[in-house]
């Protein structure tokens, strides 16, 4: 909080910020508290602050009915049970790529024999310990491929960023929109697979701001350009556009979109999941229906 | 070495408790902040990679917990679809017969009412709201947020503020809203401060 904005009580932490909270009533202490969520980040974060006004608004206005947390326990583990074991696979075999570094797409594509032998080995050290039946062999990969659908079908129609193959501040650039995504661990589809052919794809860049990770393909033409674009939603993310007169909502893969002219050009935008998500350029509004309509082609 | 479910019990049973109560201290609403928690553990079981390596677990599942309710926050607004009945179209003087003010349930707040007021009638953004009341876009969004649940309690699924009647900011009377500013110490001044620059950024 800048300390302009600040009230001159909001200063410190500790008995002070007791005493000036408890004097507050609920809906500000509410305010106080989203507006500590909305500045924090995991390097400032003021554990003492938060408790004072989270104590403040207990004896404000006390939270009686909270959940047991053993049995929410219980029941997490009831209702994600596949979830686990597909982790605990995931982990034990290290099928999973490193996501801490990936310096280039095709540096990537470089190690990918030096991972199918590891995989190999992995795979034959796991069918070791199934008594090297061949009923062993086969329900490790029954369990195996059946738990990666599961995973996969909880996150299919749900866009979250689930690696995060660059650091933040960092960029990277990839040879297309997909193998983006796929490298954000990206998996309900959000890529046209059908784009205008008068545009050639120019780059495919991400990159991790303070505001959240951004993945962009540039197109251009001769006298023209297309931007596709996502940006992962955090709280410094403004709310899309609202619909309005010049608004046509577009509906495909269960998902509404916005469609709005802007001269010579047509922009879409529309949200999935963890990310908001636009196309922006110079195509009519029946192309940019098309061009939404192949990303969900393949469902 | 411990396993996934055990690691994961270990960070339930040290942090479970608190971001219930966070979550329900901040939304009101005991099954929405349910859900955001349980939305909050699912992530770090599908990210156990990145979160073994976080040395304050609390801080990252606070920013976690913090992002699941934007995104649940978004999706309240943006995806949600209700079927026209043709048999029950209102009628213009049903739709704009009353104030928007006065069409909302009496049971809610005045505070309520501001903050639905002033997103729907007077079609104000979260930014500007946040600049009249003296908070955060992020505050000025819970604050729609648990109305907007309350609202739906009061009144049912189908009962949902008319975002057709909104009119543009400049024709919004600011009196009222002011005044209350005015009680929050809201200086205009201070209205160029670094979380104006962030939304900027955005």
């Amino acid at each position: 909080m800048s300390d302009a904005r600040k009230a001159p009580a909001f200063g410190n932490a500790g008995n002070d910020s007791m005493q000036i909270y408890s004097h507050q009533d609920p809906e500000r202490l509410r305010d106080e508290l989203a507006d500590f969520l909305y500045e924090m980040t995991e390097d400032n974060f003021d554990e003492e602050r938060l408790n004072t006004i989270l104590e403040a608004l207990d004896k404000a206005e006390p939270v009686t009915d909270l959940p047991d947390s053993e049995e929410r326990l219980a029941e997490f583990h009831r209702k994600n049970a596949h979830l686990f074991e597909a982790m605990e696979h995931k982990t034990a075999a290290k099928i999973e790529s490193s996501p801490q570094k990936k310096p280039t797409p095709r540096r990537r594509f470089k190690l990918l024999p030096v991972a199918a032998v590891l995989l190999l080995i992995l795979l034959v050290g796991s069918v070791s310990a199934q008594a090297f039946s061949l009923q062993g062999i086969f329900d490790l990969f029954t369990r195996w491929t059946s738990e990666v659908f599961l995973v996969g079908g909880e996150e299919a129609s749900h866009a979250a960023i689930t690696i995060h193959p660059i650091e933040e501040g960092e960029k990277a650039n990839y040879d297309s929109l997909q193998e983006a995504l796929d490298a954000f661990g990206i998996k309900a589809q959000l890529a046209p697979t059908w784009i205008p052919e008068r545009f050639t794809l120019d780059k495919v860049t991400a990159n991790w701001q303070p505001i959240g990770i951004n993945i962009y393909a540039e197109y251009t033409s001769e006298d023209g350009y297309l931007m596709v674009y996502y940006r992962e939603i955090t709280p410094d993310t403004t709310e899309l556009e609202q619909e309005g007169p010049q608004v046509t909502v577009f509906s495909s893969g269960g998902l509404r979109h916005c469609l709005m002219p802007n001269n010579a050009q047509y922009r879409a935008y529309w949200q999935n999941g963890e990310l908001n998500c636009y196309i922006n350029g110079t195509v009519s509004k029946e192309e940019m229906m098309d061009m939404i309509t192949s990303i969900y082609e393949g469902e | 070495m411990k396993s996934i479910s055990e690691w994961y019990d270990e960070i339930y049973r040290e942090h479970g408790a608190y971001l219930e109560k966070l979550a329900r201290s901040l939304l009101k609403d005991k099954h929405y902040a349910e859900d955001i928690v349980q939305d909050t553990f699912e992530y770090l079981l599908l990210n156990y990679e990145e979160a073994k390596t976080k040395h304050n677990m609390r801080a990252y599942l606070t920013a976690i917990l913090r992002k699941k309710i934007m995104t649940r926050n978004q999706l309240f607004f943006h995806e949600r679809e209700v079927e026209l009945d043709l048999e029950h179209v209102p009628t213009v003087e049903e739709n704009y017969g009353d104030s928007f003010r006065d069409g909302l349930p009496g049971e809610l707040t005045d505070e309520e009412r501001d903050i639905l007021c002033l997103f729907y009638d007077y079609g104000y953004t979260h930014k500007e709201i946040g600049k009249l009341l003296g908070c955060s876009p992020f505050a000025s969004s819970m604050r729609l947020l648990r109305a907007r649940l309350r609202y739906k309690d009061l009144v049912g699924e189908d009962g949902q503020p008319d975002k057709k009647r909104k009119r543009t900011a400049k024709e919004a009377p600011k009196e009222n809203i002011q005044e209350k500013s005015e009680e929050r110490c809201y200086n205009p001044e201070a209205s160029t401060n670094i979380k104006d620059r962030r939304c900027d950024d955005v």
